[in-house]
Parts: structure tokens; sequence; C-alpha cells
């Protein structure tokens, strides 16, 4: 699966969720990539309007809110 | 108060005399004062904040122009503050949906620079007036700097953007996950203040416990 993360740089909530991210994926073995995207507008052209955006296979799951470990362990993993 | 009685219980205890005594009591009963007033606020002004996320507020300045357009975006400039990360997304979010330039300028200006905890905390800190003030001059910026970008044309540097649909259903939040929201929230920002805070009351009461009154 492919998940990416939109926040810009300054933005450590989003830098946060990236990295809680990769310990998720990395702790169940999941074949994911995960990456960051900075660029504002593309995040904007998603229809979203709040930092961070947390996209699954070119879904938007959730924005504007970070969830904890728990919560985005079971997000990523019912979705495999 | 619980503060005024544990402060002196914490000079009593440590046998504190004069002005060191005078200081320290004054840290103490101030800062645990200050924490408890923020405490409170922050955990309020963010549980009302979840009745505020832009998607809302675009729907709110939508359809609204001239002074009622630009009054409500610096009002909802107060009560919405956003992370400046959002800056990028929010604004092109209202101008895709067609709220004048203008009044999306006001409502970006006026967000980061009015906080409304500031506007609960500062009436005890600095009084009624400079606090009316700080509100009032935010507010005109705000309006100015919306107003005047308009009149000068500035919107023709915005590009043509489209505005997507993300599919994410921003459903109303149940009391518990914003009572959750906000207990996150407020915990991650007071543990964030709680050395400036020791660091400033300290200054303070140095100033208490030794400066002549003369001096200050």
């Amino acid at each position: 699966m492919n998940i990416t993360v939109y926040g810009p740089d300054g933005c450590s909530n989003c830098t946060a969720l990236k990295q809680t991210t990769e310990a998720v994926v990395e702790r169940h073995d999941i074949d994911a990539d995960v990456t960051k995207e900075t660029d504002m507008t593309k995040l904007a052209a998603k229809g979203v309007m709040s930092t961070p955006g947390f996209e699954i296979d070119d879904e938007m799951v959730f924005s504007g809110s970070t969830p904890s470990e728990d919560e985005l362990e079971s997000i990523i993993t019912e979705r495999l | 108060m619980v503060f005024e009685r544990f402060a002196t219980y914490v000079v009593d205890a440590l046998g504190l005399e004069g002005a060191l005594r005078a200081a320290a009591h004054f840290w103490v009963y101030d800062t645990l004062k200050i924490l408890a007033i923020l405490t409170a606020v922050i955990f309020g002004v963010t549980y009302l904040r979840t009745y505020f996320p832009p998607e809302k507020i675009r729907d709110y300045l939508d359809g609204k122009t001239a002074f009622t357009g630009y009054a409500l975006a610096a009002l909802l400039g107060i009560v919405s503050p956003f992370c400046s990360c959002s800056t990028i997304p929010i604004f092109l979010g209202m101008v895709g949906a067609g709220i004048p330039f203008g009044i999306t300028i006001t409502f970006l200006a006026v967000s980061p620079m009015i906080n409304e905890a500031a506007l609960f905390v500062l009436p005890g800190v600095v009084g009624l007036e400079l606090t009316a003030l700080y509100a009032v001059s935010g507010i005109a910026i705000g309006m100015t700097s919306g107003y005047s970008l308009n009149r000068l044309g500035f919107d023709r540097y915005v590009n043509e953007f489209e505005f997507g649909d993300s599919g994410v259903d921003i459903d109303e939040p149940t009391r518990r996950e914003r009572l959750e929201e906000a207990y996150v929230e407020a915990k991650e920002i007071i543990l964030e203040i709680v050395p400036y805070v020791l660091v400033g009351v300290g200054v303070g009461a140095f100033i208490h416990g030794y400066l002549p009154e003369q001096m200050v």
C-alpha cells in the first residue's frame, strides 16, 4: 500500500504522524511506502483544509487531527 | 484559596523569612494560579474550537459581502486559530469556494493575531483596557489589510485553482471526541509552556521580593 502524510516541513504534528506511521508499518511488517508530501497545494487539490492529511492508496482517510498510535494502527491494519 | 494556603505551607515548611519568603511565596502561589487558569481556559477554548473547523468557517463566510463579511471573518478568525501549516490549504479552500479575496485575507490575518485564550487571561494580568485595545486593534488591522489588499487588486496574483473534493466525511464529532481532543491538546500546550511560566513568574517573584517598591 501507499501511505502519504501531507504536511509542510514546519508542522511538528505532521512529522510525528509520519514517524508513528513508519513505526506501525515496521512493527506489523506491512509492505507499504510511507512518504511525506510537503506541497500544500497538493493537499488543497484533494479538498482538505487542515493538516496533517493522511492518505492510504489515494483515499484521504483523515485530516486535521493526529490519532494515537493505537488508533493509527487499527486504521492501517484494517485496510490491509 | 487553596493555592494561597499551599504556598504559605511551603514557605513555612522551608522556614523562609523576609524577602526570600515573600519571593518564594509569590513564585509558588502565582505559578499554581496561572497554570490553573491557563489549563481551564485552554481546555475550554480547545473544546469550543472543535465546533469551528475551517470547512465550516468557509461555509459561514460563503455569500457574505462588504462589511458583514469582513466583520464576520474577523470574529471567526478569533475563535478559530489554526496551525500556520494549514494557511495555504485554508486560503485555497476559501478562494476555491468563491469567498471574496479580501474576506479570506481578513480571516487569515486575524486568526493567528488574536488568541481567544489570551482574551481570557489578559484582563487579569494587564487590565481590561489593554485587552480591549489588543482585540480591537487586531480586528482593525485584519479588516483593513483584507479590505486594502482587495482594493489594491492583489487578487490578480492568485492563480486559478481547482479545490478538490476530499471524500473525507467531516461528520460532527461526538461530545466524547470533542472532550478527548480538547484534553490531548490542552495537555500538550500546557506541558510546552510550563517552563516559561516557571521562569516568568520566577522573574516576577524576584522583583516582588527583592526590588524596592519605589523602583517598580
